[in-house]
């Protein structure tokens, strides 16, 4: 391996072990399915590895990718995540986010987590997910009313 | 922190898994591992080059070496005109392509393959077109490089390139190709109203070509052809 490689190599590593975890958790969120978000990640830090040019910024390219990976497996499995009847343990305060969150319409629960858990402004995650920053303005309302009175009846 | 944030933030109670081990055994396979179609054509292009003079009065090359043979024995081939340049300069108008409607039984289409195909766009015509970016793929070109998945294409087959015109990254959709013609000047694909191309709908893979044997005895068609449909690439769009 060239020196080019192995420093290519450190920094997607690194960058795995920066935002690892914070990706995962934002696909688990999005998706509701371990597997999916599981799969979503690996190949998009595969990708990463394998991609011939530097990747400018690592971390937003695999955030991005990631997310177009799992988006287009949610469509292939032709559903929204069901969390419910997990085959694994999973404590009640997460299965009642994820059944929340899967009341949300797959671009208003990428915009909700993408923006509020991850961070992003509305111009990024447009860019991100191939949309216009207006719209990802109207999912991200529309994600957040309906959110906040899913919470509120929970709360009760 | 709003309270979404905080509720959000509830997901970080599930462990994460350690992918890094699984990440570096994928990225260990090859993006390309040099599909089958790939090799020949690349092989079949530098025969071009080298050896048409030779081969065209004989009227066959083969792109493939063995297996796929055009005895008549060999039912699963068929032989269908071409009669666009959007293959060039791979394949050109006048050629015939043995097609192998076999090829896809048992296995799925791989990058760099030739493939002949319906669109339900356009019924009653067939394409050939070489597969780019299968499903799950992101496709982009950039001024004229093609990008798998960020990885540059090697592409020997596509002509001193005259096209810079990029495209922006597309994923590919499940059960879907990206195509493309190796005449990037005048091919309509996937860049274009085709669009990406249905799985289902791929009739098989080219595995040789007859230089000119379409032409040659232009009407009536050639003998092989006569049962064959003819094959349009659509030029232009």
């Amino acid at each position: 391996m060239d020196d080019l490689r192995v420093e290519k190599r450190d920094d997607i590593e690194s960058t795995y072990r920066e935002h690892g975890k914070r990706l995962w958790w934002a696909l688990l969120a999005y998706t509701g399915d371990r597997e999916v978000a599981n799969d979503a990640m690996a190949e998009a830090f595969a990708q990463a590895l394998r991609a011939e040019r530097g990747i400018r910024s690592p971390a937003d390219w695999v955030w991005r990718v990631a997310f177009r990976i799992a988006s287009a497996e949610l469509k292939r499995r032709g559903r929204i995540a069901a969390p419910v009847d997990r085959p694994y343990e999973i404590d009640d305060r997460v299965s009642s986010l994820l059944s929340h969150l899967a009341k949300l319409s797959p671009r208003q629960r990428s915009a909700i987590v993408l923006y509020y858990y991850a961070g992003y402004t509305t111009k990024e995650i447009a860019s991100m997910t191939g949309s216009s920053g207006a719209t990802v303005a109207v999912h991200l309302h529309r994600g957040r009313r309906r959110l906040r009175e899913l919470l509120e009846d929970g709360d009760e | 922190m709003s309270s979404l944030q905080r509720h959000l933030r509830d997901i970080e109670r599930v462990p994460p898994p350690n992918l890094w081990p699984e990440i570096e055994s994928i990225e260990a396979r090859p993006l390309l591992p040099e599909p089958r179609g790939r090799q020949l054509i690349t092989a079949g292009v530098a025969l071009v080059v080298v050896l048409a003079g030779v081969l065209i009065p004989l009227g066959l090359l083969r792109l493939q070496g063995s297996g796929h043979g055009l005895s008549s024995g060999d039912d699963n081939v068929i032989l269908i005109a071409v009669v666009s340049q959007s293959m060039a300069p791979t394949l050109s108008a006048g050629d015939a392509a043995e097609v192998d409607t076999d090829a896809y039984r048992n296995a799925s289409p791989s990058r760099g393959d030739i493939i002949v195909f319906h669109d339900p766009k356009y019924p009653g015509i067939e394409f050939i077109k070489r597969v780019i970016g299968l499903p799950g793929d992101t496709v982009d070109i950039r001024e004229g490089s093609v990008f798998v998945n960020g990885q540059r294409v090697d592409e020997p087959y596509v002509s001193p390139v005259l096209d810079r015109h990029s495209f922006p990254a597309t994923l590919v959709d499940p059960g879907r190709l990206f195509v493309l013609g190796d005449n990037r000047t005048d091919s309509n694909d996937s860049r274009f109203t085709l669009g990406q191309i249905a799985e289902d709908q791929v009739i098989g893979q080219v595995v040789g070509v007859r230089f000119g044997a379409a032409s040659a005895a232009s009407s009536p068609p050639p003998p092989a052809a006569v049962n064959s449909p003819s094959v349009t690439n659509s030029s232009g769009a």
